[in-house]
């Protein structure tokens, strides 16, 4: 008779199954699980830092570099976006395009409003 | 710090989308035949116009295919002298043109008409109306 499994019975049943395992296999189990770990780590590296890793403008390879790049493009984005905030604050201010136009087509000539 | 790169690319995309798109000035030439239709009567002026007056004209021609037939044409009959003011008198006539609207309907209804009657009365007596266009 089939009947389903549930979570714990599955973790049960792979602990024992793992504790059956020889050692050699055991042994290539953790390696491999240590490899692909290792490679999500690399991708998972900002594709910026990624780009300039792969192409050899930098070396990060220590934690210790790779903080200090992120934190570099983080405050590099940071000033982009503060500079593109201020431009769109300044364009704002100076966008009089709507009281031009009623101004260009009210029904009281422009004199009206001119010293 | 493994969250970062997601951080970075949002950021990334934030910054992409700040950065300014807005209509910026360019030669006569450059104009697309629908800016050149909507600024026309500045066709000889407009490579003498300062870049931040070529940018608000700009704006303006972009909502010209909006307005109505008798607003396209005031605007056009007002574009060069609206040119031709400084910038301190555009920033005057904005400040009173908002003041005015904040006057009660009727009163700047009875400006209108009494404007509009001293045009009448210029027409009919040959006096020239006011250079800074109707």
């Amino acid at each position: 008779m089939n009947r389903k499994l549930n979570t714990r019975e599955i973790k049960q049943l792979l602990d024992r199954s793992a504790a059956q395992i020889d050692k050699n296999t055991l042994e290539k189990l953790a390696s491999a699980r240590r490899t692909a770990v290792q490679y999500q780590q690399t991708t998972q590296q900002a594709p910026v830092l990624a780009w300039l890793t792969q192409h050899g403008l930098i070396h990060s390879h220590s934690t210790h570099n790779r903080k200090v790049w992120n934190f570099g493009i983080a405050a590099l984005l940071a000033l982009v976006l503060l500079g593109g905030g201020l431009y769109w604050q300044h364009a704002y201010e100076h966008d009089h395009s709507d009281i031009d136009i009623a101004i260009l087509t009210d029904d009281l000539p422009v004199d009206m409003y001119v010293d | 710090m493994r969250v970062l790169p997601r951080v970075f690319q949002t950021l990334l995309l934030l910054a992409l989308f700040c950065l300014p798109l807005a209509a910026f000035s360019a030669p006569w030439e450059a104009l697309t035949p629908q800016q050149k239709e909507a600024l026309a009567p500045l066709s000889g002026t407009w490579n003498s116009l300062s870049e931040v007056q070529q940018t608000n004209f700009l704006a303006i021609a972009k909502r010209y295919p909006k307005l109505n037939a008798q607003q396209q044409q005031r605007l056009h009959a007002r574009m060069q002298t609206w040119s031709t003011l400084t910038p301190e008198q555009r920033k005057r006539a904005r400040e009173k043109y908002k003041a005015f609207s904040k006057v009660p309907k009727e009163t700047r209804e009875a400006v209108k008409k009494m404007v509009q009657e001293q045009q009448t009365n210029q027409a009919a007596s040959g006096v020239q109306p006011a250079a800074t266009g109707h």
